[in-house]
């Protein structure tokens, strides 16, 4: 039972204990006033009944006193008058039975009145002749008695009433705060920390106050740490000291998941970046003045390729910088290595007399090579460079005959266009698994495009999905992509299905409009369906993600961010955002071992989003042993060629 | 209801209950000679006498000994009830002060009720209005008259300077003024009167 109700019910308990003790009470003092009445009543009348029959007892005229008598009794309350002579022999009697209109019987039969004798003598000059004795009728004090009681119960009602209003409202005030802790208490457990302000003044709910505002502000200091020490580890590891870039075994792995991951991209470009005679500035200018041009290249290089999406910068020793571009293809090569010869321009200034700053060397990945054919190439280009002229720059020209159609833009333009047009669109299905093997948590949808309308030449979302972003028709894609996976849900499909949606169309806002009518008109189907954002696209979009999940909110659907740890961002607006998944990016799982760093922060990881209840995905799941250290790190659920391949 | 007949009754049976405290009290506030006064009184009280006629006699020569004086300038109110210790005390009565302290003493001293009425007359000779204290020997006899105007007792139709005009019937109103147990009784005036004699008995003799 509610607090409140207790209390209101303690309180009518109260009333009403206050009712009958008042209401006995001004019963007994108005019975008493009225028998009080009706003794002097009685005795007033005894009394003048008596005088007046003295007179005519002189005369011994019988007649004129019995005429008395009535005249008094027709004239007055009476319920019995009689006269007796000096003998005690009745001469006169007149009497009346109690009935009183208006008030119930049992009233009067409950209620016992006193009715007392009024009397009094009657003289014949000095001589007694005989007495009186007179009764009053008791029908007045009843319906005295039965207006009070009427009375006071009416008015004890009313100020009842009042009091109880008043003291519901007082009580809804002052119980408030409970109200307020409830729902600080679930918006703790939605890892929400705000105080509560302010704090009531009641001393016990000020305390209780205090101390749920000192638990949310505890809980949240403590995930708080818990991020910052996970981002910690996972920069000592991953990132490079002087410049914060990512080091040379972080870009490995990264060029490697992304060249050899069967669902990843098939394009890209690297650029390997050499400071020139960069050993001799450390021996002029000395090392911190070495560690301070490491820096602003660094700096001059994120800059220049600030707002381009996909890019890894990375320092991988000495005067060596490294960048790969997974979206671009051989035909952006150009632009990229120009771009970054300007950035290096911007350094001369800090050379200090050594005109040449550095070199570039560029190669293109096409799908078809290795890691290292990959850095090896761009090697060879660099050499090229360096040995062209100062501050030049090297494509690695490719001898062999390339296999790979090669398009020009409006080529791909045509090709996806007409994809859309003739529905070349299809969708394959990689199941997610839970840490069983055998139960499916969801499955990702991957969009693939026939060529030509051939369905045996599937092409790959890797390979097109570019090209889709570039030419600006991200939107369009998706809102097939999604169609497709509702038709499949409301059809037969049992279970959930996780389609990817580019960030990029959360910027359109017809786009956005379709999605919310779409999914409130079918919400029974729209709690089946995950909408996946790719980590590194949406840090840069928050706010459009927050604004989509308020306004997709009431329809159920679910919301996951894949390839996770790509991008060097904070843990924080975690918190923020509404997720049900995270999906760890493939370079932290490829060749995961344990006990190894990666396995640390992954560990670090899964810790964290537990703590949001969000489920942690492995992807890129592709061989026995990564799927055995799994468990070990309080992985939820992974997905990969070793499991399963998309179908 | 019960209780409150067993209380008339244990006061009635009590009787004044004159006692050492308070002669001694009388003493105190009115001087010597009214202590003097006070111990004759309880001597009168206690004095074992078989018959009424005795009885009448002794008490109305006691109180008619007290000089008569006004209640105007005596108490300072015209219709002043003084109790019989006041009376004694201050050594001066009204015509009702004698019939209520003779009606007390001969109640105290055994005689009933019954008997006794106090009477409203009229005295011809002063043409003022007056209160007497008649004695029935039966309820249809002539009655005797204890007056402080005649001090010695006389019949009633030996009593041409009075002229009756109403008897109260003392046991009566007693009782009603017990059942008010003290309370003010609306606009009863003359229960009013016995109520507050009685009050005042209540309040000296418990000094």
């Amino acid at each position: 039972m509610k607090l409140s109700r207790q209390l209101v019910l303690l309180m009518l308990g109260v009333i009403t204990l206050l009712l009958v003790v008042s209401l006995v009470i001004s019963f007994n003092n108005t019975k008493q006033f009225v028998e009080n009445q009706m003794v002097s009543h009685a005795q007033d009348a005894a009394t003048s009944l008596g005088m007046s029959a003295s007179t005519a007892m002189k005369d011994n005229d019988e007649i004129i006193t019995t005429t008395l008598v009535n005249a008094m009794f027709h004239a007055g309350d009476y319920q019995l008058v009689q006269v007796f002579d000096v003998h005690n022999q009745l001469l006169v009697e007149r009497s009346l039975d109690v009935q009183v209109e208006g008030i119930p019987r049992w009233f009067i039969s409950v209620v016992e009145l006193e009715l007392p004798i009024g009397e009094s003598v009657v003289m014949d000059g000095w001589a007694q002749a005989g007495k009186i004795q007179v009764i009053s009728h008791p029908g007045y004090a009843y319906r005295k008695l039965w207006n009070a009681l009427i009375d006071t119960f009416k008015g004890f009602i009313i100020s009842a009433l009042l009091i109880l209003l008043i003291s519901l409202y007082l009580l809804k005030r002052v119980l408030y705060p409970l109200a307020q802790i409830e729902s600080q208490a679930i918006a703790i457990s939605n890892r929400k920390f705000d105080p509560i302000d302010p704090v009531p003044e009641t001393i016990d709910l000020k305390r209780i106050v205090e101390a749920m505002n000192h638990l949310a502000q505890k809980v949240g200091q403590m995930l708080k740490d818990a991020d910052e020490r996970a981002q910690q580890f996972r920069d000592r590891i991953h990132r490079d000291e002087v410049t914060g870039l990512s080091n040379r075994q972080h870009f490995n792995e990264v060029l490697e998941h992304r060249m050899m991951s069967s669902d990843s991209t098939q394009h890209g470009i690297l650029a390997l970046i050499q400071l020139y005679e960069f050993k001799q500035f450390n021996d002029k200018h000395g090392y911190v003045a070495g560690d301070e041009l490491l820096k602003k290249t660094a700096q001059a290089l994120a800059s220049a390729l600030d707002g381009m999406e996909s890019i890894h910068i990375a320092h991988l020793s000495g005067a060596s910088f490294s960048v790969f571009a997974e979206d671009m293809s051989f035909v952006d090569a150009g632009s990229l290595a120009k771009t970054l010869t300007s950035a290096l321009a911007t350094l001369s200034s800090q050379m200090q007399g050594f005109m040449d700053v550095g070199h570039i060397g560029v190669a293109c990945f096409d799908g078809n090579q290795t890691v290292t054919e990959l850095l090896s190439m761009a090697d060879v280009a660099l050499r090229d460079a360096q040995s062209e002229s100062a501050n030049s720059w090297c494509i690695y020209q490719q001898t062999t005959d390339d296999t790979v159609t090669v398009r020009t833009a409006s080529q791909w333009r045509d090709t996806i266009e007409s994809a859309l047009n003739k529905d070349w669109l299809v969708l394959q299905k990689q199941a997610v698994f839970r840490m069983d093997g055998k139960t499916i948590l969801h499955e990702e949808v991957y969009l693939r495009l026939l060529e030509d309308g051939d369905k045996s030449r599937l092409m790959d979302a890797g390979k097109f999905m570019p090209m889709v972003q570039s030419l600006g028709l991200a939107a369009m894609v998706d809102r097939k992509v999604i169609e497709k996976a509702l038709l499949m849900l409301s059809e037969k499909h049992e279970g959930i299905l996780a389609v990817n949606v580019s960030p990029v169309s959360l910027d359109d806002a017809d786009f956005v409009n379709w999605l919310e009518k779409t999914l409130l008109d079918m919400k029974d189907i729209a709690v089946k369906l995950i909408l996946e954002f790719s980590e590194y696209g949406i840090v840069k979009k928050l706010d459009r993600l927050k604004t989509l999940q308020q306004r997709l909110g009431a329809t159920g659907v679910q919301f996951s961010l894949d390839h996770f740890g790509r991008g060097f961002t904070s843990f924080a607006y975690l918190q923020s955002l509404d997720l049900q998944y995270i999906k760890i990016d493939g370079s932290y799982v490829f060749d995961l071992k344990e006990d190894s760093e990666n396995s640390f922060y992954i560990r670090g990881l899964t810790e964290i989003a537990h703590g949001l209840d969000i489920v942690v995905i492995a992807e890129s799941v592709e061989s026995q042993s990564v799927w055995e250290v799994l468990p070990k790190l309080k992985v939820d659920a992974g997905q990969g060629y070793y499991l399963a391949k998309p179908a | 209801m019960l209780m409150t007949m067993l209380l008339v009754s244990a006061v009635l049976a009590e009787g004044l209950g004159l006692n050492d405290k308070i002669i001694n009290w009388v003493g105190k506030k009115y001087g010597v000679e009214a202590k003097q006064r006070a111990e004759n009184w309880r001597s009168l009280l206690e004095t074992e006498l078989i018959l009424e006629k005795d009885k009448l006699t002794r008490v109305n020569n006691f109180f008619n000994e007290i000089p008569y004086r006004d209640d105007f300038e005596n108490w300072d109110n015209k219709d002043y009830w003084a109790t019989p210790i006041e009376m004694i005390g201050v050594n001066a009565a009204d015509c009702e002060d004698y019939a209520i302290a003779k009606y007390f003493s001969l109640r105290d001293m055994g005689v009933s009720s019954e008997k006794l009425r106090i009477t409203y007359v009229k005295a011809i000779e002063i043409n003022q209005a007056h209160m007497v204290l008649a004695y029935y020997q039966k309820p249809d006899a002539i009655p005797l008259i204890l007056d402080n105007l005649k001090p010695d007792i006389r019949s009633a139709d030996k009593r041409n300077d009075l002229v009756p005009v109403y008897s109260f019937n003392a046991e009566g109103l007693w009782l009603a003024v017990n059942r008010g147990s003290g309370k003010r009784l609306g606009n009863a005036s003359k229960v009013k009167l016995w109520s507050d004699l009685r009050e005042k008995m209540k309040k000296e003799l418990s000094q």
